[in-house]
C-alpha cells in the first residue's frame, strides 16, 4: 500500500513537473532547430528540464580565438545565411570581402547579402519579421529591442559569457555588453557590437582660410561656435556659418553633454513622463533658436534638399561647419572638392569632455534563423576576430572596437587619406558610460517625424520659441511613450 | 504604387473606355438578354410540343429549364476565376484589415482587440486632420482642373485640323509615363537651386520660390506636377465629342447661337454621361494621392503636401500601426463610397443618358 | 427684281464668317503649339540631362543642348546598376500579367456580358466596388498570405492574381462585348455550339480591339507598378524597373549624378514610348471600344 501510494505521489510529481515544462516550453520564444552541438567547454544547459526554453539558443560554441590567431580548433559550419543591411555606400565593398573571408575560413558556409535603402530596409525587416521569415544576420545602427521583447532575436547572453575573446573587456575600446543591458540592467544580451561612431565637427578649411578665422579646436564650446558661424554667415555669396546634422543626432549631443549621466531624457522607453520643458532643454532648444531664427546662420531646413553634393550645403561648399557623424568621412565626404579638417564636438563648458561615444553598429540574430550556429561565427567574425574588424575599420564606416585594430594603421591611417580618424578613434574612447540614444522607442519614426523634427524646423525658423516648443513636446510625448510603455511586454 | 484595378485594389489611373458606339450612352449599361434566341427556344419548345405525340409536358419543362441552367452553369464557369480571384484577393484581405482595425498589432507579436480605439486615436489626431485637409484640397483642386483642362483641351483638337493625330500623340504621351519616373524627372525640374523652372526664371531676373522645400508652395507643386497628365482624358473626350450629332451643332446655329451656347447646351450635355463617369474616377484617384508626394516631397516640408495615403502608409510601414493604417483605409473607402453616392444621387438632375432617350 | 444683285446684298461685315473660322484655326494651332512645347519639354530636358556631363547638369546658364552629346552616360549607367536586368524581369512579369489578364477577364467579362445567372448583376456590382478600394489596406493580410505559401522573394504574387480576374479589364471588356451584335452568336448557337466555342471562335476574334486596349492598360499598370515588387522581392537581381529607379535615386548621394538619373528615367520610360506608338492608332482615334458599328 505505501508503495504504491508513494508512487503515485511520485507520478503526479513528475507529470506536474512535465506539465509544466510543457507550459514554460510552449510559451517560450520561437526554438531554432537544433544544431550540431559541438565539442566545446559549455554545459549542461541542454539537458535540464527546466526553463532555459526561454533562453533559446543552444551552448557550445567554437573554441575562439584569441586576437592574434584566426581560430584552428573550430570545426567548420556549412550552410548558407543571408546578412541583412542597409546601403553603405563605398562601406558596402568591406560587408562584400568580410563575406568573402568568412567563407574562405569556412567552407561549405555560404553568407548572402541583402543591401537596401536606409529606412526601406527597417520596413522590409518589419514585413519579414511578421512573415515568419527574417534573415539571419541583421546589421543595426540601434537596438533592435522591439523585436527582443517580442522574442523574435536570439539571446546571445551565453554565447557571449562563454567567448574566450567577447567575456574580455580589456580587449575592447568599450562595453561590449549590449547597451540595453547596461543601462537597464537586464540580463539578456541581444545586440553584439561590431563598430562604434561619434559625432565629430567638420570645418571647411577654405572658408577659415578666406575669413582668416582660425580652425575649431577641442577647447571650443558652442558659444565658441555660434560666435564663428555668425561671422562666417555670408549671405552674399550664399554662405552659412553652420549646417546641422539630422535633428536627432544635434540635439542628442547637445543633450547628452549637459547630463551625460542621465542619458537623454526623450526618447527612452521607459519614463512615464518626458521632461524637456526643464533648464537644460531650453537650453538645447534656445541654441537652435538662437542659430536658425536669430542669427541666421545655420542653413535653413526647407533648402537642404537644393543642394546636389553629398552633405547638402556643407558637400557644396555653402557651408563652413558641419556636425555630422563620423561615417560621413568614410562615405561622401572622401571627394569634397574643398580641404576640410575634423575635430572634437564643441562641448558645453571649457574642460568638460564627456564621453559621446552613443551610437553602436551591430548584429542581431533572428530566432527563426535556421542555422543559429553559423549566424553566431558570422557575427562573431564581425566583432571580434581581427580579420573581421580590420575589414570593419577598412571600410572606413564604423571604428572598429577591437581595441588592436581600432588603434592601427588601417584605421588611422586610412588609403585614402582622409584626416581625422584619430580623432573619432579618441572619442570613441572617452571615459564614461556608453549609451545608444536612439531609437530605443519602440518604433522608430513616428515621435521624431510626427513632433520633433517639426518642432526643431519650426524653431529654426522662428515660428516657434523655445519655451513653446519644450511645452509641445512635453505635451505630446508624454502620452505617448506613456501609452508605448503600457503596451510593451516586460523585459525578463 | 496602385496598380492596374488589381489584386491591389484600387483604381488605376486609367481613363474609362469611350462610351460603346453611343447606343449605350449610360455608365452603367444593364445586358439586355438575347432576345432572338429567347424567341428560338420559345419556337423550339413549341416545336417539339408539337412533334412529340402525347409526351408528358415534363418533358419540355424539363428541356426548358436545363437550357437556363445550362446557361447559368457556364456562366458560373465563365466568371468562376474572376470570382475565386475577388474571393481570395480581395475580401478575404478586406475582411482581415477590417479585423485589424479593431485591433492594435504592431506586426511584431500578436493583434491585441482594442475595439474602436484606433478609430477614436484618428479623430483625436491632428496629423489626421491634416492628411485629411491635403487630400481635400488637392482633390477640390485637381478633379475640376482635370475634367476642365482636358476637355478644353478635347475641344480646341475635335476640329478638323491637319495634324491633329500628332497633337493628341503629344498630349497623350505624359500620361503614359511611369510615376516614379515622372516624380524623378519633376524633383530635377522644381529643384530650387538648379532646377530648370527656377534657372529660367533667374535667367528673366526673377527668383523663383522654393518649390518643393516651402510649405506655402508644395503642395502647389504637386498640383501643377499633377496637370501634366491631362491628356489621359484625351481618348474618352476625343470618342464621345465624335459620337454627338453634327445635325445638332447645325440646328444651334440655324437658330442663331454662338460658340458658347454650342458647348454650353449641346456639347456638355451630350458629354454628361461620359463627365459623371470621370467625376466619380478623378475623385477616386485624387483621394488616393501617393506616388508623387512619396517621391517628390515625402509629405512636405512641415506636413503640407502629407496626403491621406502617405500617411497611411506612414503608419502602416513607417510606425508599424498597422491597426490605425488599417482603421484609416475604412474611413477612406467610406468618405469615397459616400461622395459617389451623393454624384449618383446627384444625375438625374444633370446626367442625360442618349439611350434612355431613344428608348422612350 | 426677284434675284438679288450685287448692289442690294447687304455689306460683308469686317470679320466675314471665313475670316473668323481661319483667325480661329491660327488661334488653336498657336494654342495647341504652345501647350505642346510646354509639356514636351520636360521629356525633352530629361533627355538631354541624361546627355549631360555631371557639371553641365548644374550649369548656370542652363546647358540646352550639351555639346558633345554624352552618350557614354547610358553605359556607365548600366556599369553601375544592372538596369538591363531589372528592364528583362519587367518585361518577363508583365508578359506574363497581360496573359492572364487577357484570358480571365475577357472569359469573365462574355460571361458578364450575354451569359445569363441568377445574381450576375449583382456579383458584377460586387466585383467593379473593388475598384474603390484603397490599396494598401489590402497589403499587408495578401503579404502574409503570400508569405504563409512561401511566395515571398518570387515573382508568384505579382503574377498568379493577374490569372484571376481584373476588375478594370473586366469591365472593359464587357461594355465592349454588350456592343456585339447577337447575330453572329445565336447563329453559332444554332449551328450547336457550345458556349466556349461560341466565345473562343466567334466573340473572341472580334474582341481584338478590346484586347489591345486591354493589353496595352496592363503593360503600362504592371510596369509602373512599384510598391508590389518593392514588398515581395528582397533580392536586387530580382528588382523591377520602378523598385530600381527609387533605389537609384535614394543610393546616389556622393555627387550630382542627375544625368544619371535621367538616363535610367528615360530608359525606364522607352518601353511606355514604343507600346504607345504602337497602339497609338486605336488610340488617339478613340475608337477602341466602339466596337463592332451596325
Amino acid at each position: 500500500m505505501e508503495p504504491k501510494k508513494l508512487s503515485r505521489r511520485d507520478f503526479l510529481r513528475w507529470s506536474a513537473l512535465l506539465a509544466g515544462v510543457a507550459t514554460l516550453a510552449a510559451c517560450a520564444p520561437a526554438k531554432p532547430t537544433e544544431l550540431p552541438t559541438v565539442a566545446a567547454s559549455a554545459a549542461s544547459a541542454t539537458t535540464a528540464p527546466e526553463a532555459t526554453a526561454a533562453s533559446a539558443e543552444p551552448t557550445g560554441t567554437q573554441a575562439a580565438e584569441p586576437t592574434t590567431a584566426p581560430a584552428t580548433e573550430a570545426p567548420s559550419l556549412a550552410g548558407e545565411i543571408e546578412y541583412f543591411s542597409y546601403d553603405l555606400g563605398p562601406a558596402n565593398k568591406s560587408r562584400e570581402e568580410i563575406a568573402n573571408a568568412f567563407q574562405a575560413a569556412n567552407p561549405g558556409s555560404k553568407v548572402k547579402l541583402t543591401v537596401l535603402p536606409y529606412g526601406d530596409n527597417w520596413n522590409k525587416l518589419a514585413a519579414l519579421m511578421a512573415a515568419g521569415t527574417p534573415p539571419d544576420v541583421i546589421y543595426g545602427d540601434f537596438s533592435l529591442l522591439k523585436y527582443a521583447l517580442a522574442g523574435q532575436l536570439l539571446d546571445l547572453t551565453e554565447q557571449f559569457n562563454a567567448d574566450p575573446v567577447l567575456s574580455k573587456p580589456d580587449l575592447f575600446t568599450m562595453d561590449m555588453r549590449d547597451p540595453i543591458q547596461a543601462k537597464f540592467g537586464t540580463s539578456h544580451l541581444y545586440n553584439l557590437v561590431l563598430g562604434t561612431w561619434v559625432p565629430v565637427l567638420y570645418y571647411n578649411r577654405d572658408i577659415f582660410d578666406a575669413a582668416s578665422q582660425s580652425y575649431p579646436d577641442d577647447k571650443w564650446t558652442w558659444e565658441d561656435l555660434r560666435a564663428v558661424a555668425k561671422k562666417l554667415t555670408d549671405p552674399a555669396k550664399q554662405q552659412w556659418g553652420v549646417q546641422f546634422g539630422t535633428t536627432l543626432d544635434t540635439v542628442g549631443w547637445l543633450w547628452w553633454q549637459h547630463q551625460p549621466k542621465d542619458f537623454w531624457a526623450i526618447p527612452q522607453i521607459f519614463p512615464e513622463k518626458t521632461d524637456f520643458n526643464n533648464e537644460v532643454g531650453l537650453d538645447v532648444f534656445s541654441f537652435w533658436y538662437n542659430l536658425g531664427s536669430q542669427d541666421k546662420s545655420a542653413v535653413p531646413f526647407s533648402e537642404m534638399g537644393s543642394f546636389q553634393a553629398y552633405g547638402a550645403a556643407f558637400g557644396a561648399g555653402k557651408a563652413a561647419m558641419v556636425i555630422g557623424g563620423d561615417w560621413d568621412a568614410g562615405w561622401g565626404y572622401r571627394e569634397l572638392p574643398f580641404k576640410w579638417g575634423v575635430t572634437y564636438l564643441p562641448t558645453v563648458k571649457k574642460d568638460y569632455r564627456p564621453a559621446l561615444n552613443c551610437m553602436v553598429a551591430t548584429s542581431t540574430i533572428a530566432a527563426a534563423t535556421k542555422q543559429p550556429a553559423l549566424a553566431w561565427q558570422f557575427a562573431r567574425f564581425m566583432s571580434a576576430s581581427t580579420e573581421g574588424q580590420t575589414l570593419i575599420g577598412e571600410g572606413a564606416y564604423e571604428t572598429p572596437v577591437l581595441k588592436d585594430v581600432a588603434h592601427s594603421d588601417a584605421v588611422l591611417k586610412p588609403s585614402w587619406g582622409a584626416p581625422g580618424y584619430d580623432v573619432r578613434v579618441k572619442a570613441a574612447e572617452l571615459p564614461g558610460p556608453m549609451y545608444c540614444p536612439y531609437p530605443l522607442d519602440m518604433d522608430l519614426w513616428e515621435f521624431p517625424s510626427k513632433h520633433f523634427d517639426p518642432t526643431v524646423q519650426k524653431l529654426s525658423t522662428g515660428e516657434m520659441k523655445p519655451e513653446e516648443a519644450v511645452a509641445y513636446l512635453d505635451k505630446e510625448g508624454t502620452p505617448y511613450f506613456a501609452e508605448m510603455t503600457k503596451n510593451m511586454p516586460p523585459i525578463k | 504604387m496602385i496598380a492596374y484595378g488589381g489584386r491591389w485594389g484600387g483604381l488605376p489611373h486609367l481613363p474609362p473606355p469611350p462610351p460603346a458606339a453611343g447606343r449605350q450612352g449610360c455608365a452603367w449599361p444593364v445586358a439586355t438578354p438575347s432576345g432572338r434566341l429567347l424567341e428560338l427556344e420559345e419556337a423550339s419548345v413549341q416545336l417539339d410540343r408539337a412533334l412529340k405525340p402525347a409526351g408528358p409536358r415534363a418533358n419540355a419543362h424539363r428541356f426548358r429549364l436545363s437550357l437556363q441552367r445550362r446557361e447559368a452553369i457556364a456562366c458560373a464557369l465563365f466568371i468562376a476565376p474572376a470570382v475565386l480571384g475577388f474571393l481570395v484577393f480581395s475580401l478575404f484581405p478586406l475582411l482581415t484589415s477590417a479585423a485589424l482595425s479593431l485591433t492594435d498589432y504592431h506586426l511584431a507579436g500578436w493583434p491585441r482587440y482594442v475595439g474602436l480605439a484606433n478609430y477614436a486615436t484618428l479623430f483625436g489626431d491632428d496629423l489626421w486632420w491634416q492628411a485629411v485637409r491635403v487630400t481635400g484640397i488637392y482633390a477640390l483642386c485637381v478633379v475640376p482642373l482635370w475634367l476642365i483642362n482636358s476637355l478644353a483641351l478635347a475641344l480646341l483638337m475635335n476640329q478638323n485640323l491637319r495634324g491633329m493625330n500628332v497633337f493628341r500623340t503629344i498630349y497623350y504621351l505624359p500620361a503614359m509615363l511611369s510615376g516614379v519616373a515622372v516624380s524623378m524627372l519633376w524633383i530635377w525640374l522644381l529643384s530650387y537651386r538648379y532646377g530648370l523652372i527656377n534657372t529660367s526664371l533667374r535667367l528673366v531676373g526673377v527668383q523663383g520660390p522654393n518649390w518643393v522645400g516651402d510649405k506655402r508652395w508644395a503642395l502647389f507643386s504637386i498640383i501643377l506636377m499633377s496637370q501634366w497628365s491631362v491628356g489621359w482624358y484625351l481618348p474618352t473626350w476625343l470618342g464621345a465629342l465624335q459620337n454627338i450629332p453634327t445635325e445638332l451643332y447645325e440646328a444651334a446655329s440655324i437658330d442663331g447661337g454662338g460658340w458658347w451656347a454650342r458647348i454650353r447646351y449641346i456639347t456638355l450635355p451630350m458629354l454628361s454621361a461620359v463627365i459623371f463617369y470621370n467625376l466619380i474616377m478623378n475623385i477616386i484617384w485624387a483621394t488616393q494621392l501617393f506616388t508623387e508626394v512619396f517621391m517628390v516631397t515625402g509629405g512636405g516640408p512641415q506636413f503640407s503636401t502629407l496626403s491621406y495615403m502617405l500617411y497611411l502608409y506612414n503608419n502602416a510601414f513607417g510606425y508599424s500601426k498597422m491597426g490605425v493604417a488599417s482603421a484609416m483605409s475604412w474611413l477612406l473607402f467610406l468618405a469615397v463610397l459616400l461622395l459617389t453616392i451623393a454624384v449618383f444621387r446627384s444625375s438625374p438632375a444633370w446626367v442625360y443618358y442618349e439611350a434612355e432617350r431613344r428608348r422612350a | 427684281m426677284s434675284t438679288p444683285t450685287r448692289a442690294t446684298l447687304p455689306r460683308q461685315p469686317f470679320w466675314s464668317r471665313r475670316m473668323r473660322r481661319t483667325l480661329l484655326k491660327v488661334l488653336t494651332y498657336l494654342a495647341l503649339v504652345t501647350g505642346s512645347l510646354l509639356f514636351l519639354f520636360p521629356l525633352y530636358w530629361q533627355v538631354s540631362t541624361s546627355l549631360k556631363t555631371a557639371q553641365d547638369t548644374v550649369r548656370f546658364p542652363p546647358v540646352w543642348f550639351p555639346v558633345p552629346l554624352q552618350w557614354g552616360n547610358y553605359p556607365e549607367l548600366l556599369h553601375r546598376f544592372p538596369f538591363a536586368l531589372y528592364m528583362r524581369n519587367s518585361v518577363f512579369i508583365s508578359a506574363l500579367v497581360i496573359l492572364g489578364t487577357l484570358l480571365s477577364s475577357s472569359l469573365a467579362a462574355y460571361g458578364f456580358a450575354r451569359l445569363r445567372m441568377p445574381g450576375r448583376d449583382i456579383i458584377f456590382m460586387v466585383l467593379l466596388s473593388t475598384l474603390m478600394l484603397p490599396g494598401a489596406v489590402l497589403l499587408i493580410p495578401q503579404f502574409v498570405m503570400f508569405q504563409s505559401l512561401h511566395w515571398v522573394n518570387t515573382y508568384n504574387p505579382l503574377i498568379v492574381p493577374a490569372f484571376f480576374g481584373n476588375p478594370f479589364s473586366i469591365f472593359l471588356m464587357r461594355q465592349f462585348f454588350m456592343g456585339v451584335p447577337h447575330d453572329l452568336e445565336d447563329a453559332a448557337r444554332i449551328d450547336g455550339a457550345g458556349y466556349l466555342r461560341t466565345y473562343g471562335q466567334i466573340v473572341l476574334p472580334l474582341a481584338r480591339p478590346a484586347l489591345l486596349a486591354v493589353a496595352i492598360y496592363t503593360f503600362l499598370s504592371t510596369w509602373n507598378d512599384f510598391l508590389g515588387p518593392l514588398i515581395y522581392l528582397s533580392d536586387e537581381q530580382k528588382y523591377t524597373v520602378a523598385v530600381a529607379l527609387r533605389y537609384l535615386q535614394g543610393s546616389v548621394r556622393t555627387r550630382p549624378e542627375n544625368h544619371l538619373l535621367m538616363a535610367a528615367a528615360t530608359l525606364s520610360i522607352i518601353p511606355c514610348v514604343l507600346v504607345f506608338f504602337f497602339a497609338q492608332r486605336q488610340f488617339i482615334q478613340g475608337t477602341v471600344i466602339s466596337g463592332v458599328k451596325g
